[in-house]
This record gives C-alpha cells, sequence and structure tokens, in this order.
C-alpha cells in the first residue's frame, strides 16, 4: 500500500454544491482533505465557474490560491462566451499557480468540435496551458479527439467517460497528448489497469474530483490496480508534474 | 486494535455481462487479502439463471466454508407467495435475502416485492434492496414499515445523502450500506445526524475494487467504537450471527 507516497491531483474543486450535501466546502476544508490522503498539490476549479457564472469564479479562485501554496488553479472556460473566456485567459495565464483551462462542453451543450471551443483552445495553446476537460460519453470524446491532437496541449480525459471508458479510452490511444483520470462515483474492478493497458501507465494520472468524492475512493482504485511503486510514482507524481508544468522536485 | 470487517454485499460465480469469474475460494482469497473476516454471499446463478437451484448453490458453498454467510434470493416474476418459499429458505437456514432490482430491472412497487417482504417480515429475515433513483430511498423506508423488516438500503451515492438522512431518522428498520457514501464526509455526517447503529459495510466484490470502500470506512473521522459497529457489529446483530 502506497498511501504514504506524496501525489498531485489533477482534477478537484472549491466551492458549494447545490445539488449534494457537502458542508465542508471551503479552501481551508479542501486542505484538511489533501493532507487526509497525503495529496501535496491540488489543481482546483471553482464551483461558481463550473456551475454558474465563469468571471466571480475564476476570481474568487486565483485570489485565493495566493493563501494556499499548495493548491493550483484551472481558469473556467464557458463557450457561450468565447471572448471572455479568452479574456479569462489572458487575465490569469501569468499568475504563477495557474495550470490550464477546464470546461464541461456537455454541461454548455455546445460540441467540444465547435467554433467556439477551438477559439479558446488557441488562446490556451499560445499560453503553454493544460487543459482538464469533462469527458462523459462516446460522442463527446469523439470531438475531443478530432480537436486535440492537432494541438500543442496537454489533454486531461476527466473521468476517462465514466461507465462508457471502454469505448472511450481506444479513441485517445494514439493520441499522445492526452493523459486519463479516472476519477467516478463507480469503483469498477480493474478499470484503472484496464486503462493503462490500453494507453499506457505513462498517460494515467491522478483526479480524484474532491470536494464532491472523497479522495481515498479514487486512490484505493489505483492502490487495487496492481500497479508498481513506480508506476504509482508515475501516475501521482511525475505525469502530472510533468504535463502541468509544476516544475516540483 | 485491528477492525473486524464482515462485508454484507458479495457475490461468487460467474458473470456474462463483465469478464468475471470468482469461485468461492476466489472470494475468499479476496476476503484474506482485505482483512475481511466473513462475507455474506450468493452464488451468481441464483440471480441470472434459476433461484432454487442457485440458493442450493449459495446453501452448499457456505456450509463448507464458515467465513460465508448465505444470502438468498427469489426473482418477484417468478414468485408466488402460497409457495411457501421465503419460509422455506428460513427453514434451510438462510438468515438474509437479497432483491437484485437494479441488475434486473423492475420496479420495487410490485406487488410481488411487497409480498415477499411480508414473508421476510414474518419469518424474520433481513434484506436488501437496489436504490435505482432517489424516490427509492422513502419507498423502502415506507416498505420496511409497512411490511415489519429489516432492509439495507445500498447502491448510494453522493448525490443522495439528504435524503438518506431525512428517511434514515423517521424509519428506523431502514439500514444503509456505508461501503458507497462516497462524499468526503459522507460516513461522518451520517454518523452525526442518525448515528452509526444504522449503517453496515459492503464491497460490491467482484463487482468493485474492494479497497476503495474500505479505505473510506477505516480512514472516516469517528470513533473507533462507532467505525466497529459500522464494519461488523450492526449486521452480526441484525443477522444474529
Amino acid at each position: 500500500m502506497s498511501l504514504s507516497m506524496e501525489k498531485i491531483d489533477c482534477h478537484t474543486h472549491v466551492g458549494p454544491y447545490y445539488l449534494v450535501l457537502i458542508r465542508e466546502t471551503g479552501f481551508a476544508d479542501l486542505a484538511e482533505l489533501m493532507q487526509r490522503a497525503n495529496i501535496k498539490v491540488a489543481c482546483i476549479s471553482h464551483t461558481q465557474s463550473v456551475f454558474h457564472e465563469m468571471v466571480p469564479g475564476n476570481a474568487k479562485l486565483f485570489a485565493a490560491l495566493e493563501r494556499y501554496p499548495q493548491m493550483r488553479g484551472y481558469i473556467y472556460v464557458d463557450p457561450h462566451r468565447p471572448q471572455a473566456s479568452i479574456e479569462e485567459i489572458e487575465k490569469y495565464a501569468g499568475h504563477p499557480q495557474v495550470v490550464g483551462i477546464k470546461s464541461r462542453s456537455v454541461y454548455h451543450g455546445v460540441p467540444f468540435d465547435a467554433p467556439e471551443y477551438i477559439q479558446i483552445l488557441k488562446a490556451a495553446e499560445r499560453h503553454g496551458l493544460a487543459m482538464l476537460h469533462h469527458t462523459d460519453s462516446v460522442e463527446v470524446a469523439r470531438q475531443m479527439a478530432s480537436v486535440i491532437r492537432d494541438l500543442d496541449m496537454n489533454l486531461i480525459v476527466g473521468h476517462s467517460g465514466l461507465a462508457a471508458w471502454r469505448s472511450v479510452v481506444p479513441l485517445f490511444a494514439d493520441i499522445p497528448n492526452s493523459y486519463m483520470d479516472i476519477c467516478c462515483s463507480i469503483a469498477e474492478a480493474g478499470r484503472a489497469r484496464a486503462i493503462a493497458d490500453i494507453v499506457g501507465v505513462e498517460r494515467m494520472v491522478l483526479g480524484t474530483d474532491m470536494n464532491l468524492i472523497n479522495p481515498l475512493w479514487t486512490i484505493g482504485m489505483f492502490e487495487a490496480a496492481g500497479f508498481s511503486e513506480a508506476e504509482l510514482r508515475q501516475i501521482y507524481w511525475e505525469t502530472p508534474n510533468r504535463i502541468l508544468k509544476l516544475g516540483l522536485a | 486494535m485491528a477492525l473486524n470487517v464482515i462485508d454484507v454485499k458479495t457475490i461468487f460465480g460467474s458473470w456474462p455481462k463483465r469478464a468475471i469469474d470468482v469461485s468461492p475460494d476466489d472470494l475468499l482469497a479476496s476476503m484474506r487479502r482485505h482483512g475481511i473476516s466473513r462475507a455474506v454471499s450468493l452464488a451468481s446463478a441464483a440471480i441470472l439463471y434459476d433461484d432454487q437451484p442457485g440458493n442450493d448453490e449459495t446453501w452448499e458453498a457456505c456450509a463448507s466454508r464458515p467465513e460465508l454467510v448465505p444470502a438468498a434470493t427469489l426473482h418477484p416474476y417468478n414468485y408466488l407467495a402460497d409457495e411457501g418459499r421465503v419460509p422455506a429458505l428460513k427453514e434451510q437456514g438462510f438468515r438474509f435475502f437479497r432483491f437484485f432490482n437494479k441488475l434486473l430491472g423492475y420496479s420495487l412497487d410490485l406487488y410481488c416485492v411487497t409480498q415477499i417482504l411480508r414473508q421476510l417480515g414474518q419469518v424474520g429475515m433481513p434484506c436488501m434492496m437496489d436504490a435505482t433513483s432517489p424516490e427509492d430511498i422513502w419507498r423502502m423506508g415506507r416498505l420496511s414499515q409497512a411490511n415489519d423488516v429489516d432492509i439495507i438500503c445500498t447502491e448510494l451515492g453522493y448525490i443522495v445523502e439528504a435524503e438518506v438522512i431525512a428517511v434514515a431518522r423517521d424509519y428506523p428498520r431502514l439500514y444503509f450500506d456505508a461501503g458507497h457514501m462516497t462524499s468526503p464526509d459522507g460516513i461522518e455526517l451520517f454518523v452525526r445526524h442518525v448515528g452509526a447503529h444504522r449503517l453496515v459495510y459492503g464491497s460490491d466484490y467482484p463487482f468493485d475494487d474492494t479497497l476503495p470502500s474500505l479505505l473510506m470506512l477505516q480512514q472516516a473521522a469517528i470513533s473507533e467504537a462507532d467505525r466497529q459497529r459500522i464494519a461488523s457489529a450492526n449486521i452480526e446483530e441484525l443477522l444474529g450471527l
């Protein structure tokens, strides 16, 4: 068991959820959760941006990050507001704790390969930012695969397709700048190992979806998968550190 | 002190919809790897093929393996109350019954489900049901009360925790599977608002990895006494183990 191994978490949130019973949703609560799972760095989007308004959510996140050196931020982008999204990228791209952009195309009802997203992606690419994208279906994955292979950008495939992972993951098998984050409320036995067999362990990253989901839930999936210590170190630290350009030792 | 864990949610056998083929001894090996002392289990044949021979297979597999506690099942589509199959299962020695309403796609509103529950209540056999929608939780509460039977509600997720707590407070014969309370403080919130006496532990082996649910229970910020209740004491009391 490698629970004591230090970890970088590529997929976390902060802020309240109206749709679930979670009471501890602040930055200090997230810091406490990180300690429980030995997560040294958490990469965050703010729930206000994710569910409601991009600009104030991003502002809250990046203002707070300065008090939490163990946290990093994703700039949330909204394809219905492409120009404002690009302005958000320009505003925060130089922030010392920024790691990338985050979006959920299905939530907005805009295909990932639509011109609105392409404009935003190009802006993020110019700044060398990675992207975390919510990936819950084959349709979304196909759109992502058709776009991302031509970009100089690391893409984290958030959730790896959820229940549709068997069809989703192979779509990214030959796209070397795509990386699999397996967090999901279903702990299907063997899923982590099977995904690694398709894309390679070097293209797996830890994303837990805390504060929505207990980080031990996803960590348990990796710990149960029979990865060697060196492979776990790659998933928990080396690959996230490299693709998010964190520059950590 | 080491945590004594009893897993209330396992099966063995083959599963055609997944590459799963787990013998009772494979189940025992997995339990040992995870430090689980006993598991409530049943043969997949009872769920997917023919319930009576499947229940017999369960009984035989568990009879020679004291770590396994046999659970029975019947499909409500293939059930006639006056055949007395629930009392016969109790007579045979089964202590627990599982409905597979999610896997088999039947509604808890079926009258045959109520008839099975009524008989389970009469013979004093607890059971487990799947919550396939948020509405199922209150539905199970009403069913437990109306039929005087203890029901363990499983297949929960982080979305329904407020409903779980609300129903749990008003329906004392409804218990919950802590194995899939996946929000960061899901177990803690339940213990604070309802109490540890209404939670049991289920892994859903071999469909799910055991470790994620076990880690959440082991690391939950609750007292050691509450953790032990959830891990084994509650199910021991419910099943008279």
